[in-house]
């Protein structure tokens, strides 16, 4: 006779069993964080490569069979995913995932190429980001590339403001008025439907228990870029200062302000509901600023001292200045080694493409690599190297020739995924021998 | 979601662009308009390099629509033609020569398709076969 004991003692056992054998699945499907990351990043270059193939405008080939080979490779592609997600293979999918976003952009970049479309890419990014959106839900780090185009297809960008501030706001005399009002309504739509979306994604924050972060953590930072982004539609005024009277600026700023404040209060009062720490409240001290330093900026415009330039070089290192600061005050880590990231990223970015400034931004990398090496941190070696990879395509990619552009992006992007599916096999090695010592 | 479910949507950007060749075709064979333009020559990363042209009404034969009116509103302001950056020079030469025309598949209630671009009276394909 089994006795109650004995029953619930094979129970545990048994869970634990369970358990283990979970835990040892998750282990051997387990992703490496950054050498993803840098998956993303090459499939990436093969999609760019991809587009730029289709710029250089093959003339010699049919249309019909641009156009027909384009389908038949996205079927392909679309079969190839359907293949990994019937045999569960979670980093070729999202390979493949990310190689049919581009091609879907290069398609519809094909069409508007074939058929002499005269159209904004703002457009193309809009179509590619409704008709796209089925990727995000197979490989949802895809949300990185996603929500910049979907902003960008919703023209927040100067172009919004040419449109709203300028012909809206102001009006135009001449006889297309009727037609640019439609174009700002529908425009205006168009922003605040990011408005809302930032709002969602607060409020999902704010009440979903079960975070999950491969989702939360582009929209956290494309909501907070796109706040930023306030930056730079608040700085097209400097460039476009000559032709307007400042004080007829000003009801523009409040239109923007309005709803930015209305927002921001909410998740104000949602942040103190929850006792949650918000990224908000930085943002709104960027735009703040900008808004001063914009307002200073119109007051002295015949005179002022900064250009466009200088506006569009410096906002970010001070933003992401405040970022780290602020990161910090809040004991934030992920937030502090983001804005520290980012930094880096506009150190080397400022870099131009000679090989004297090639050399110091390799070493940084190389120091960066080292000190992760020696206090065995990975995912800052990993860092180093995927800052190392970028620096040196910048150097050597040929913008100039659009058919050798993208059979180098083409072949780097391949030969990295090599690489990382090679370290991938091997970094255990590397990092044990490391630990034996 | 189910798999069968997200794989079936994979199939949505190939339906929807898909739809967007054959309307373009579809748009494509109207009847054929030639309108006079003139442009320059930019390019970037997405599109590749093209011709920026705007049609020049002035220089336009109007006798080629209805009631022999040009129908400008019908049209852009500007339009973009597609081509290979080691053209663009000779191009952009024959562009600024005044001699160049847009060819447009045209229907009243439709938005114009170009359909070809004649340097000289000449299609363009031809005209960069002879040329190079």
């Amino acid at each position: 006779m089994v006795t109650k004991a004995q029953l619930k003692a094979a129970q545990v056992e048994q869970n634990s069993g369970e358990k283990a054998e979970a835990a040892a699945t998750a282990a051997a499907t387990r992703e490496n964080y950054w050498m993803m990351v840098l998956l993303y990043f090459a499939s990436f270059l093969v999609g760019l490569g991809i587009v730029a193939e289709v710029a250089a405008n093959w003339q010699s080939i049919p249309n019909a069979v641009k156009l027909g080979g384009t389908l038949v490779a996205m079927l392909i592609n679309s079969g190839a995913i359907w293949w990994t997600m019937k045999n569960d293979k979670p980093i070729l999918k999202q390979i493949f995932a990310c190689i049919y976003a581009f091609l879907i952009m290069g398609g519809i970049g094909l069409i508007g190429q074939v058929y002499n479309l005269h159209s904004h890419a703002a457009n193309a990014c809009l179509l590619w980001s409704l008709i796209s959106w089925p990727l995000v839900l197979i490989a949802p780090r895809l949300l990185w590339l996603w929500t910049p185009l979907f902003f960008f297809g919703c023209r927040y960008m100067p172009h919004l403001m040419e449109d709203f501030v300028i012909d809206g706001v102001f009006g135009s005399a001449d006889a297309s008025q009727q037609y640019r009002f439609n174009n700002t309504i529908l425009n205006f739509l168009r922003g605040y439907l990011v408005f809302v979306f930032i709002l969602i994604y607060e409020l999902w924050v704010n009440f979903d228990k079960k975070q999950n972060k491969t989702v939360i953590n582009p929209l956290r930072f494309y909501c907070g870029m796109f706040l930023w982004n306030m930056y730079g539609c608040t700085a097209y005024f400097a460039q476009a200062l000559p032709k307007l009277d400042p004080q007829l600026l000003m009801p523009a700023y409040f239109r923007f302000a309005l709803p930015y404040a209305i927002l921001a209060g909410i998740i104000y009062f949602l942040n103190n509901q929850t006792k949650r720490k918000s990224f908000m409240p930085l943002f709104l001290i960027g735009v703040l600023i900008q808004e001063a330093y914009i307002s200073l900026s119109i007051a002295y415009a015949p005179h002022s001292f900064f250009g466009w330039h200088e506006v569009n070089s410096m906002l970010p290192l001070v933003f992401c200045l405040l970022m780290a600061v602020y990161s910090k005050y809040q004991k934030m880590p992920r937030l502090f080694k983001l804005s520290v990231i980012a930094i880096l990223f506009w150190f080397i970015g400022t870099f131009e493409d000679h090989m004297f400034d090639l050399l110091p931004s390799l070493i940084v990398c190389a120091v960066i690599c080292l000190l992760a090496y020696r206090s065995k941190s990975r995912r800052w070696f990993n860092t180093g190297v995927i800052l190392a990879v970028i620096r040196i395509l910048c150097y050597y990619g040929d913008v100039e020739n659009l058919e050798h552009l993208g059979l180098y992006l083409i072949g780097a992007g391949i030969l990295i995924i090599g690489t990382i599916l090679l370290l991938m096999k091997f970094s255990k090695v590397l990092w044990e021998k490391k630990d034996e010592h | 979601m189910n798999t069968k479910v997200l794989a079936s949507l994979l199939l949505l950007p190939i339906i929807v662009l898909a739809g967007s060749m054959l309307r373009l075709s579809y748009m494509s064979n109207f009847e054929k308009v030639e309108v006079a333009v003139q442009g320059y020559d930019p390019k970037d990363f997405f599109s590749g390099y093209y011709m920026y042209l705007r049609p020049d009404w002035d220089k336009t034969d109007c006798t080629q629509f209805a009631d022999n009116v040009c129908p400008k509103e019908n049209f852009n302001n500007t339009y973009t033609f597609y081509i290979k950056r080691e053209q663009s020079e000779k191009l952009t030469q024959k562009v600024n020569a005044g001699v160049v025309t847009l060819q447009f598949s045209y229907s009243p209630g439709f938005e114009p398709i170009i359909t070809d671009l004649f340097v000289d009276g000449t299609s363009f394909m031809e005209f960069v076969n002879t040329k190079q």
